[in-house]
């Protein structure tokens, strides 16, 4: 839709929207890759073949005409990737002594999600920091400045919530998580935060969760697109002087076409299509996006080596296990 | 002379500068404008870094070793200078510019038929040597713990006669079966004509199948499967190779959407089904061999089938059209499986034992006086 003046001349908005350039064919190219990669190491390529997957997504998201890059290597993420096998082995060896001596497996199960409890925080924090200080554009690195143990009082604060109130308080507390993330993160000199409310998001999943059941799920399209929307909306860019949100303008009637096609497609070629299935989603949700006039994209400052090295511990900076919001 | 127009970063800001570059043998040479004299910047290509895989889009590299790296970006680059950065480059990145560089049909159609041939290699041979050497440093004990444990879980659901049992125990320890495992027979009181082992050496049969049994031994092959599917560790191998499949495919199918990875999924669990038939004809052809050895007439088992399928003839009408989901072969084929082992195996210098005690313990658990 074109605005035009009263004398008939384009009005030029201001606004900066994101490109995606990805291909289907090419995706898929690297995905195929990647999985024969895998079965030939037994898996062990796995660390690899998501930096190729995410080398391949940065380079094709296009913002005023320069690409983001990501810099992160399977060398980096193999340690993780180690760590995430070592407690996952721990946990199936566990199971099986829990197994053959019945009188322990309550301790077990116990110790179990004790474990999770404090896996969780250590991914969610090691995957978004490293993805974001891996990730640059025009020469410029993002940067995360987040303490690991004041995310992990945060966390815990939170998830005791979460219990008491028998996940009730999911929302709040993925809106707190969301909140520390987003305010850690850095471009340039400017912060970036988050202003959504849990109490909104509470009644996206209510209303999306009803719908989705009375509507045989042709409603889950607009519920997905609704999160998305509550994301991006409440995500907000502070250049030290005034403070901008983004915006998306991703609509219903859009991302229902975008996900049912893509849903017969996978099913019409047994899987085959994921990958068209998958660019397409990324192109419709990124190229929505609107990115905040008050970010100064020609005069961004290089980040502190500080914010982009470490945060301090190098086993929560690699841990990335790939868990994904 | 063909010089491209490209975006020079300093590293320090994002502004751009406009810039035109030239590759020369070894060095990439920035330029002003596109025709003038004046070199601003020369990197050696060997210091020249790129973060991404040629033939994707636009060409994007660092320079230098130190934090921050200047940065030159080129939207639409001339073939020489991305092959500046394909040539020095070997290993896996290779094949990566190769395939996106590729003609996309021949990609998908390579892709998938070299993935196909590797996932059916890897379910076929690769996850069976991985899952036998498992369950080769699986102890004993262990097994027979798991096996205690997933029985005590089956008690509640299951309706044992105790006295039976003890006499279902003792008509197994007549037959003289070799077992490295202690074998413990229970006999469950519903009517259902099938029988189960656990891993570790317990035997359950229902009342329904014995009472189905016209002799003794009958009810004498039929522990000759059950007790080969216990010595062959069948229930382990199974599992220890479900195991194995699912952590490989779970990295492979991480990044494909989920659904497609639902279904990588249901192709392996029909391939357990398949193995789980191939176990079932391993447990008739080793209990064959168990009679054998213990001079109970092979024969036998024909009968034991034969009134499994009278009992289960819809089912086995049925599933004939649907072989691919069953978890055991068709009776009649395993029928005439044992015909040919027989014919095989067994000639006139066989001569088969009478077992009284296991006759009378038969006629006692059937009410037959």
């Amino acid at each position: 839709m074109e605005l035009v003046n009263e004398d008939g001349s384009l009005i030029v908005k201001k606004t900066t929207k994101v490109k995606f350039t990805g291909k289907g064919s090419k995706y898929f190219g690297i995905a195929i890759l990647n999985a024969i990669l895998s079965i030939i190491t037994l898996g062990l390529y796995y660390p690899w073949a998501k930096a190729n997957v995410r080398r391949y997504l940065w380079n094709e998201t296009d913002i005023k005409e320069s690409r983001l890059v990501f810099h992160g290597t399977g060398k980096e993420m193999f340690k993780g990737f180690i760590i995430a096998y070592l407690i996952l082995g721990a946990l199936y060896a566990g199971f099986f002594w829990s197994q053959s001596n019945p009188d322990y497996a309550f301790y077990f199960l116990i110790a179990f999600y004790i474990a999770l409890i404090i896996i969780m925080p250590l991914a969610i924090f090691g995957a978004w920091s490293y993805r974001v200080t891996r990730t640059s554009w025009r020469g410029i690195y993002m940067g995360f400045d987040g303490n690991f143990k004041k995310f992990l009082g945060l966390y815990f604060q939170n998830i005791v919530l979460v219990i008491v109130t028998f996940g009730l308080y999911m929302p709040w507390f993925r809106v707190e998580i969301m909140k520390f993330l987003f305010g850690h993160t850095l471009i340039g000199k400017n912060r970036l935060g988050f202003v959504g409310n849990g109490g909104t998001l509470f009644g996206i999943n209510i209303i999306g969760g009803i719908l989705s059941v009375f509507t045989l799920y042709l409603y889950l399209p607009v519920y997905y697109k609704n999160l998305v929307n509550f994301t991006i909306n409440n995500a907000i860019v502070d250049n030290g002087e005034k403070k901008m949100r983004f915006k998306s303008h991703l609509s219903g009637s859009e991302a229902w076409t975008t996900l049912v096609t893509n849903f017969l497609l996978i099913i019409f070629t047994l899987g085959i299509g994921f990958a068209w299935a998958t660019i397409r989603q990324l192109r419709m949700i990124l190229e929505n996006i609107e990115i905040p006039s008050n970010l100064d994209f020609d005069n961004l400052e290089q980040a502190d080596k500080g914010t982009i090295d470490a945060t301090g511990d190098e086993l929560v900076d690699i841990l990335d296990i790939g868990l994904d919001f | 002379m063909s010089r491209v127009k490209a975006k020079y970063f300093d590293g320090k800001t994002s502004k751009p500068q406009t810039v035109y570059v030239e590759r020369f043998k070894r060095d990439i040479v920035f330029y002003e404008t596109e025709d003038s004299l004046n070199v601003i910047h020369r990197w050696p290509i060997i210091l020249c870094k790129t973060e991404q895989f040629n033939h994707t889009s636009g060409l994007q590299v660092s320079y230098g070793e130190e934090f921050p790296k200047e940065q030159l970006e080129i939207n639409e680059p001339s073939q020489d200078l991305i092959d500046s950065f394909s040539a020095s480059e070997v290993g896996e990145k290779y094949l990566f510019d190769k395939v996106l560089k590729g003609n996309a049909t021949r990609v998908i159609f390579f892709g998938i038929l070299i993935l196909g041939i590797m996932i059916y290699s890897y379910i076929n041979w690769v996850s069976v040597i991985v899952g036998n050497a498992i369950v080769s440093i699986i102890p004993q004990n262990i097994e027979e713990s798991i096996g205690d444990n997933a029985f005590n879980q089956y008690y509640a659901i299951l309706d044992l006669d105790s006295s039976k049992s003890k006499l279902l125990d003792e008509f197994y320890k007549e037959l003289g079966y070799d077992s490295p495992y202690k074998i413990d027979a229970y006999l469950d009181e519903s009517d259902m004509v099938n029988a189960f082992a656990l891993p570790g050496g317990k035997i359950v049969v229902y009342e329904g199948l014995v009472d189905r049994t016209q002799s003794w031994k009958e009810l004498a092959a039929l522990f000759s499967h059950e007790v080969s599917h216990i010595n062959n560790r069948h229930s382990m191998r199974l599992m220890s190779r479900q195991l194995g499949n699912y952590a490989v495919f779970s990295a492979i199918t991480g990044d494909m959407a989920g659904i497609s990875s639902v279904m990588i999924e249901s192709a392996i669990s029909l391939h357990d089904l398949v193995n789980s038939r191939k176990y079932e004809t391993e447990a008739d052809e080793f209990g064959l061999r168990m009679m054998l050895a213990c001079k109970i007439d092979p024969k036998a088992m024909i009968g034991l089938f034969e009134r499994l399928h009278e009992e289960n003839k819809e089912v086995d009408e049925f599933m004939e059209n649907l072989e691919v989901l069953n978890t055991h072969p068709l009776t009649q084929k395993r029928i005439q499986f044992i015909e040919d082992w027989v014919d095989i195996y067994v000639d006139d210098s066989f001569i088969e034992e009478e077992n009284p005690r296991a006759e009378e313990i038969w006629k006692e658990l059937k009410g037959i006086d």
